[in-house]
């Protein structure tokens, strides 16, 4: 079974109608529940796209899409050891090279995307954890790369 | 619960005949490959498969439930959640 990991751009892709990119995000969204992939996300990601939701929906619509959401898709959870780890990783990067520019949330989903074994990451972003991604077993696709 | 491989199982199909819940493992890659349950357990699988297409059908309801972000991204979302604090 393929596994895949959702950033949260692809859930406001996926939400919006008027965004340009939500034909394609609905489309692969339905090209992965039909082949059965495995999907993740994590936590902090509910955390924003809960946050996102509430300004635009009551409070019940909001429970009732996360609750779609947490039913299909597994949600990872960093404990102090992974941030430990993380952070031992983040400065042995830095050390070999002081110019690289870490987003620190966008390496965190990236280790636990690696630690729990996910095969790709699944974001618009285009800089995400650019020369890091290189360093984790994760293949970081874009929406046209699915 | 019985654990054979897929080798075994290409060499003798009729082993599947003989338990009712099996764990099927590939040897080489050292991974769990599936499990094969008899049929008598067709009622418990439909119930599985039936809940399992609700939550796919469930989650394709989030589709288009807002209208009107295009400019929302996930870094003006950060700033909006921290400026709460400010």
């Amino acid at each position: 079974m393929s596994s895949l990991f959702l950033d949260t751009n692809f859930f406001l892709d996926i939400f919006d109608a008027s965004r340009d990119r939500h034909p394609k995000a609905k489309e692969v969204l339905e090209h992965f529940l039909h082949n059965n992939t495995a999907l993740y996300t994590s936590s902090d990601i509910i955390a924003t796209i809960s946050y996102f939701l509430q300004k635009r929906l009551d409070i019940q619509s909001c429970v009732t899409t996360i609750d779609y959401i947490v039913q299909r898709v597994t949600v990872l959870t960093a404990n102090n050891q992974d941030f430990i780890e993380l952070n031992k990783n983040i400065l042995e990067l830095l050390k070999r090279d002081a110019t690289l520019t870490i987003d620190y949330e966008d390496c965190m989903q990236l280790f636990l995307a690696h630690k729990y074994g996910v095969e790709r990451l699944l974001t618009s972003d285009n800089r995400f954890c650019q020369r890091v991604v290189e360093e984790y077993s994760v293949e970081v696709v874009g929406l046209d790369g699915v | 619960m019985q654990i054979i491989s897929v080798s075994q199982i290409q060499r003798n199909l009729h082993q599947l005949d003989h338990f009712d819940i099996i764990e099927i493992v590939d040897k080489k890659r050292n991974q769990i490959k599936g499990y094969f349950l008899d049929s008598t357990y067709k009622p418990l699988i439909d119930e599985l498969v039936h809940k399992k297409e609700q939550k796919d059908s469930n989650l394709l309801k989030i589709v288009g439930i807002v209208s009107g972000n295009q400019e929302v991204s996930r870094d003006s979302l950060r700033d909006e959640r921290l400026a709460k604090y400010e």
